[in-house]
């Protein structure tokens, strides 16, 4: 609305313009104008008294206001344009966002999938690392809890002593499952435990920790004396 | 610029009502300036009035109808459609907020949450579709099992499954819990009228690990909003933690295309309310330790022929409860076979009276006072009289020189009743309560028990001769162990803790609040007992042998008391002469102490060979402990003394 409000109040300064040419009192702003103006109206005036006297008037007048309706159509032509343009990316992105939405889906379902895959194993691993789980698989494979050990102890001096009286685990009497080892009576020969063991640290890893405690590892300075337990 | 807007605004509205007034005018002047030539056009002009009237009535009418809808929906009736609008679209997605985990020192994971769904089914409704078909429904029904035994095995008994199809109900539940997701999935891709609705399930990979200190979680469906519904603790800490481990449930509106199971729209999702996932909880408990203790209690407890007992390792300096078992254990995940005798937790639940074990405060408030060193030779007679009662000893002598280890290493009631004496009733009162008997120890499980001690004013004449050997008074075997911690930790008493840390849903890690420790006795007071009470463990010839060699671990100096306490007989109204309580508390090593270990048995078949004495139980925990740790071995054995002279 405003915008032909002012094409309109400026048409006529225009023309005020033309016709009085040599008003100082015209504010800064308005005196360049008018300056580049009044040239190009006086070189008007000239080409108009010019073709005046060649007879060609109208010709330049219908041109210049041909040239003025045509300065309209490329800025409409752009306007339309435009309108074109957002109303087809306008399409094209909701299209794209519908097929993003789509792909989103799937994408979430795939890792929904995958979550509870990761779920459903880690409740396996726990499952299975469970000190129960790995004490009755050592069972099955026949390794039983060991008792006291003996430590060798170094001395500063280099020399080592023994504490405690290694003796190997005899095997589990079959008819009560001893949760704890019972007293050793007789010995076995050590070769029974410890062939029982190294395939259980091959085939099972998680057997391992178990497998420290079933069976007289080192530690630290404590070494086994299994081979020369007496 | 208004000026000229308005001026424009009016120029039409003038415009407007001059065809109004000004028809008729021109409608009488045109007649009359073309009067003599279109008379024939006369009625036509008549018409020409009507029909622009009627047009604009056509035009006016609509119009204004449009104007009274438009304000009708937008206006009066904008919030109703726009609910009924947002209805058809839009759809509520629960954010389930999953249970925090409960771990062990080590994050060995004790119990966690899984989402899994359960299955139900309507066959009242999905009968009545198979109205025409004869027939056509029992084998639907038939085919589901099938498909459903097929994929969850054991889960699914056919016979009562088919039962519950078949039968004439609105709604039945067919798997309640434990359908993996994606099971489910493939159920109701298959089998649209079967329902899969979310539920989580509390998993215990342990099993019975520790069943009775983390305690049992379901899937609740009491409250009457689903919404609410959720996993809650039953009993131990899933139960005292509950409001700690259950998350807030979020929720969410999003607009879908498609129904209600369809696509999501981007950017629609709103209404949020995050989710807040619990937070775990970090126990002081070692998974691999608490196992074996368990194992070795229960199979102690099954060769004693006890009624019970209960076991604790706690941490010498800092009170940590590393293990707490008791000989009877649950499987949580055993689903609805459980005895409910075997899920409370009586290690903390259930006092005891601890017998010789309690000798110890008698020993501390002794040797805090001065009255005696350990080498101090005092002349025990064989019987004592307190009052209207003659104490003895638990086996006959005559009056006999023990050195003050050896009364405690021997366990003489007599010796310990005259080193109180000594002591005094108030002195030994007061080191009593220090101990922290008779009120809880604040340990973080459900239903703490504190014990009995009967309180200074109420003595009598008996009282002091019992609660200086450990009967008359009930403690918990925590208690007990906390005993034997303070003189572990040179006299500073810090009361057990089983909770270590809440790690919130961020990863921020909050540590419970320790307690602040109690001072019971001097540092010196205290090394001096501990030393002391090697002589329990101490196996020499003729009567220099204590009363527990059989706790000695090779390599390691170990400090400990045994004890066995006469079980009130309810029958008789006495301590009853065959059934005891038989107790060990002791701290290994005990030049270094790391650990210290409190066992208590209920009522063991006292002829048999594992009947008389927990210390056998003793060696073995400590043999394991000393394994598991890698503790140390003591620079020296512990040095042999002259018990009796």
């Amino acid at each position: 609305m405003t915008a032909p409000t002012r094409t309109r109040t400026r048409v006529p300064t225009r023309v005020t313009n033309r016709s009085a040419t040599t008003i100082p009192a015209t504010p800064a702003p308005l005196e360049e104008r008018p300056a580049r103006r009044t040239r190009s109206a006086a070189a008007e005036r000239a080409y108009a008294k010019r073709a005046q006297r060649m007879g060609e008037a109208p010709a330049v007048k219908a041109k210049a206001e041909t040239r003025r309706a045509g300065s309209k159509v490329p800025f409409v032509v752009l306007i339309m344009g435009l309108l074109a343009v957002g109303v087809v990316s306008t399409l094209w992105l909701s299209t794209q966002a519908v097929a993003d939405s789509y792909r989103l889906d799937q994408a979430k379902t795939a890792a929904t999938n995958l979550a509870e895959r990761a779920e459903r194993l880690r409740r396996e691993v726990a499952q299975l690392d469970s000190a129960q789980a790995l004490s009755e698989r050592a069972k099955a494979q026949g390794m039983i809890p060991a008792n006291d050990p003996a430590r060798m102890v170094v001395r500063p001096d280099g020399s080592i002593s023994v504490v405690g009286d290694a003796k190997p685990v005899r095997p589990a009497p079959p008819p009560p499952p001893p949760a704890p080892p019972a007293p050793p009576e007789q010995q076995t020969p050590p070769a029974q435990t410890q062939q029982q063991a190294p395939p259980a640290q091959q085939t099972q890893q998680q057997a391992q920790r178990q497998t420290q405690r079933q069976t007289q590892q080192p530690t630290q300075t404590q070494q086994p004396p299994r081979q020369g337990a007496r | 610029m208004r000026p000229p807007a308005g001026g424009q605004g009016r120029r039409p509205a003038r415009g407007r009502q001059a065809p109004g007034k000004g028809q008729p005018r021109r409608g009488n002047a045109r007649p009359v300036a073309n009067r003599g030539m279109r008379l024939s056009r006369r009625p036509q002009a008549h018409d020409h009035r009507k029909r622009v009237v009627v047009m604009r009535l056509l035009l006016i009418v609509p119009l204004v109808a449009a104007l009274l809808q438009l304000v009708n929906v937008q206006g009066f009736k904008a919030g109703a459609l726009a609910e009924l609008a947002s209805k058809q679209r839009s759809t509520e997605i629960e954010l389930p907020a999953s249970r925090g985990s409960i771990t062990d020192r080590n994050g060995v994971q004790l119990a966690f949450s899984v989402e899994s769904r359960a299955l139900s089914y309507r066959p009242q409704a999905e009968r009545a579709k198979y109205a025409d078909k004869p027939g056509g429904y029992d084998a639907r029904a038939a085919e589901i099992v099938a498909y459903l035994k097929q994929l969850l095995g054991d889960k699914v008994n056919e016979k009562e499954m088919l039962d519950k199809l078949r039968s004439d109900v609105t709604f039945t539940y067919l798997v309640n819990n434990g359908v993996e997701p994606a099971q489910a999935r493939a159920i109701t891709e298959r089998f649209p009228e079967v329902i899969a609705d979310y539920r989580a399930t509390r998993e215990y990979p342990g099993k019975s690990l520790a069943a009775n200190i983390v305690g049992l979680a379901n899937w609740r469906t009491d409250d009457p909003n689903p919404h609410k519904h959720n996993l809650h603790g039953l009993i131990g800490l899933e139960n005292s933690r509950d409001n700690v481990l259950t998350g807030e449930p979020g929720r969410q509106v999003v607009d879908t295309a498609e129904g209600k199971d369809g696509v999501v729209i981007p950017g629609t999702a709103r209404e949020l309310q995050h989710a807040t996932d619990g937070s775990d909880l970090e126990l002081t408990i070692d998974a691999d330790l608490q196992y074996d203790l368990q194992q070795r209690l229960t199979g102690y407890v099954e060769r004693s022929g006890a009624k019970g007992g209960s076991a604790v390792i706690m941490d010498a300096k800092t009170g940590e409860v590393y293990a707490l078992a008791n000989d009877k254990t649950f499987d949580p995940t055993a689903g609805q076979f459980r005895d409910p005798k075997t899920m409370g937790n009586p290690a903390v639940t259930t006092p005891y009276e601890p017998g010789s074990v309690n000798k110890l405060v008698t020993a501390a408030a002794a040797i805090e006072a001065g009255v005696t060193t350990p080498e101090a030779v005092t002349p025990v007679p064989g019987t004592l009289r307190v009052a209207d009662h003659v104490m003895h000893d638990a086996w006959p002598h005559g009056t006999q020189n023990f050195t003050t280890a050896g009364i405690f290493g021997k366990s003489s009631n007599i010796g310990t009743l005259l080193m109180a004496r000594k002591v005094g009733e108030d002195r030994f009162s007061e080191v009593l309560k220090k101990f922290g008997l008779g009120e809880r120890t604040g340990v973080g499980l459900p239903g703490e028990a504190p014990g009995s001690v009967p309180p200074r004013g109420q003595w009598s004449g008996t009282t002091f001769a019992n609660l200086p050997i450990g009967q008359g008074l009930s403690m918990t075997v925590l208690q007990m162990a906390g005993m034997y911690q303070a003189i572990a930790n040179d006299g500073v008493r810090v009361p057990p803790r089983i909770v270590r840390a809440q790690v919130k849903p961020d990863g921020t890690r909050v540590a419970e609040e320790r307690p602040e420790g109690v001072r019971v006795v001097t540092e010196q007071t205290a090394r001096t007992v501990r030393d002391m009470f090697r002589a329990v463990v101490q196996k020499a010839p003729g009567q220099n042998s204590g009363t527990g060699p059989a706790a000695a671990v090779a390599g390691y100096q170990i400090s400990g008391k045994t004890g066995t306490a006469q079980q009130p007989d309810p029958a008789t109204g006495r301590y009853s002469d065959s059934k005891y309580w038989i107790t060990f508390a002791g701290i290994l090593p005990a030049d270094n102490p790391r650990f210290v270990v409190g066992i208590m048995l209920d009522a063991p078949n006292y002829g048999g060979p594992d009947g008389r004495s927990a210390a056998p139980l003793f060696h073995d925990v400590a043999s394991f402990l000393a394994q598991r740790y890698n503790i140390p071995l003591s620079a020296v054995p512990s040095p042999v003394v002259p018990l009796v002279q």
